[in-house]
């Protein structure tokens, strides 16, 4: 049964993507809960959309650069108006998210051919080519030897950012720095898991994990534990019941905090 | 505490993995399809409109399977993305039919992953008619039978088939490329049938008395009997608006002019402005007659035969759905009657 399945070239192309890909979301995923950015890396995955425009109205073949782009700018914006404070955080991004998604839509709707994108709503893994894993493979390094480095200091400020900042540390970098590797993460996977569903994903292991972890190491590992197990068995029941592969990740994955919830409850 | 943890996730884990095995493994056992021989060739088809031709093709010929990729079930063709059973299936088969004009938009991921598997693009052959040689003297029988009119005479031959295509083709524009919705047409879609046939015989030396040329020549026999019910003269170089662009070959195959088009499906935003415009091009061209397919089109047709005297007409596109053996002529004929009805 295994062995039809891996004598075919996508197949092993997905698999290959999605251990690459889900460990990075379990990882970033726990950072992003902790730091209460949910809203923020939806916003991000919206703003995926107005990139292909950007691309597409500038003329960029590839608009997986343009994408990239536009959500680095589209993070940093971000982060610099919500320091600024002017409204509550959670507003401003919804502002922005519906903004950018408009802004996006309008362009891509042009005569009417948005049916032309609305692949990246939902997303297609099967699809993936050689390059872009090994895109991935660069990603997958990059984020590793970030976290390595400053999770610790990450840490330190999404517990309490003055105290952080007393202790000479450089929040707005840290900050920054973190919110373009989210942009990074979001845009180079969204192709293959599509708009509606990224955030789940980015959200739903970590959330599980932290339903039952006591401390920083545990939450880390079983959320990316959580993730790569509901990648890798998302993709196979995807493969034999012939449905999306996105989809069946997330309910997999929800099922997993569901079940945590209910552990985490009780105990 | 800690130890029963992680026993929980363990369980959970596997409790998880059991389920889904079982659950898939069932739902594979029920949805078990007949997979081929090695020794027949399996062709795939892209459509229902050439899987319709390529089934009355190969019509009782040992040694061939003929599939039809899953269809949407709503929407266009064009943004339709292959399944996992697809991809498999795509590993296995020998031929993959197309209509080609850029309605497969996922041809391109296709020939990148199965380099060795052979593509039949109909339009592209039709386009360049390329794949006439040999097969032209059917449709020059058929037309010394049927005295036609100037340009159905000319579609069999092979130079000015490809002239009168690329024009046809250019006039009707769209987003997507060119107009590529040419099985609504019953003589393009003859082209096609003749073109899957010659992509099939390639290899064949005694290929005009093959099982294959003998069902081309009964499949175009029937096609020609497909009743227009008069249409052709009727309402021939009538001014007609269409909600749908498949429709456009319809008119061309009755002789009208398109003077409106309003591609509607459900992914499609239609704005003030272009309901505007579309409404007084019916307007200002006497416009009888709308096409429309009935699940995206019919709100917008309602309002338009509120709005002005035209008549909306709701046609088959052969897209959706499930079609088998001769039903081609079946949904044509329909749809000819219900223009005919509203008449």
């Amino acid at each position: 049964m295994f062995n039809e399945m891996f004598s075919y070239a996508f197949m092993i192309r997905a698999t290959i993507a999605i251990l690459l890909i889900s460990p990075l979301f379990g990882m970033v995923g726990t950072m992003i809960v902790q730091k209460r950015m949910a809203y923020f890396s939806d916003a991000l995955g919206h703003s995926a959309l107005t990139g292909i425009a950007a691309g597409v109205i500038m003329g960029i073949a590839n608009t997986t650069v343009s994408m990239i782009i536009f959500g680095v700018c589209f993070a940093l914006l971000l982060n610099y108006i919500s320091r600024k404070g002017l409204s509550s955080s959670d507003t401003l991004i919804s502002v922005f998210a519906s903004c950018a998604t408009a802004l996006g839509l309008a362009i891509l709707s042009r005569g009417g051919s948005f049916s032309n994108y609305s692949a990246i709503l939902v997303g297609d893994i099967l699809s993936i080519t050689v390059t872009e894993i090994i895109q991935l493979i660069v990603l997958f390094a990059v984020i590793l030897i970030f976290w390595f480095v400053s999770i610790n200091r990450l840490t330190a400020i999404s517990i309490h950012a003055t105290l952080a900042k007393s202790r000479s540390m450089q929040v707005r970098l840290m900050e920054d720095a973190f919110a373009v590797l989210i942009a990074l993460l979001v845009m180079l996977s969204i192709k293959w898991v599509g708009i509606l569903l990224i955030n789940a994903l980015l959200i739903l292991p970590a959330a599980s994990s932290r339903n039952i972890s006591e401390n920083f190491r545990e939450y880390t590992y079983f959320s990316m534990i959580f993730s790569i197990f509901s990648g890798v068995a998302g993709l196979f029941v995807s493969y034999f019941t012939d449905m999306a592969t996105g989809p069946m990740i997330v309910i997999i994955a929800s099922v997993i905090y569901f079940a945590t919830y209910i552990y985490g409850k009780d105990r | 505490m800690k130890k029963s943890k992680y026993l929980f996730v363990l369980l959970l884990l596997i409790s998880i993995t059991v389920v889904c095995s079982i659950g898939t493994f069932f739902y594979v056992k029920l949805n078990n399809e007949q997979t081929a021989n090695d020794d027949e060739i399996l062709v795939m088809t892209s459509c229902n409109p050439v899987y319709l031709a390529t089934i009355n093709i190969l019509d009782g010929v040992d040694g061939y399977r003929v599939q039809n990729l899953s269809q949407p079930t709503t929407g266009c063709l064009h943004d339709y993305t292959l399944t996992t059973e697809d991809m498999k299936n795509l590993s296995k088969a020998d031929v993959l039919v197309v209509n080609g004009g850029g309605m497969e938009g996922y041809l391109d991921d296709v020939i990148a992953a199965y380099p060795d598997l052979k593509i039949i693009d109909t339009y592209e052959a039709i386009e360049h008619s390329d794949g006439f040689i040999g097969m032209d003297e059917y449709l020059i029988k058929e037309d010394e039978e049927h005295d036609h009119e100037e340009e159905s005479e000319s579609l069999p031959l092979e130079g000015k088939v490809s002239a009168e295509l690329t024009d046809e083709v250019s006039e009707h524009h769209h987003d997507h490329g060119a107009n590529s919705h040419i099985w609504m047409d019953d003589r393009l879609y003859q082209c096609q049938v003749i073109s899957i046939a010659n992509g099939l015989m390639d290899a064949n030396p005694n290929r005009e008395e093959s099982a294959i040329a003998e069902n081309v020549r009964k499949y175009t026999a029937a096609l020609e009997k497909i009743d227009k019910q008069g249409l052709d003269v009727a309402v021939a170089n009538e001014n007609v608006a269409i909600l749908h662009e498949a429709f456009a070959y319809t008119a061309q195959s009755i002789g009208a002019n398109v003077v409106a088009t309003m591609d509607l499906d459900e992914e499609r935003q239609v704005s003030a402005g272009e309901v505007s415009e579309f409404l007084d091009a019916i307007r200002d061209n006497d416009v009888k007659l709308v096409f429309a397919e009935y699940d995206y089109g019919s709100s917008m047709g309602k309002l338009i035969e509120e709005q002005t005297d035209a008549k909306v007409v709701y046609l088959e596109t052969l897209v959706h759905g499930d079609y088998s053996g001769l039903d081609y002529i079946t949904v044509l004929n329909k749809n000819y009657a219900n223009i005919k009805n509203v008449l």
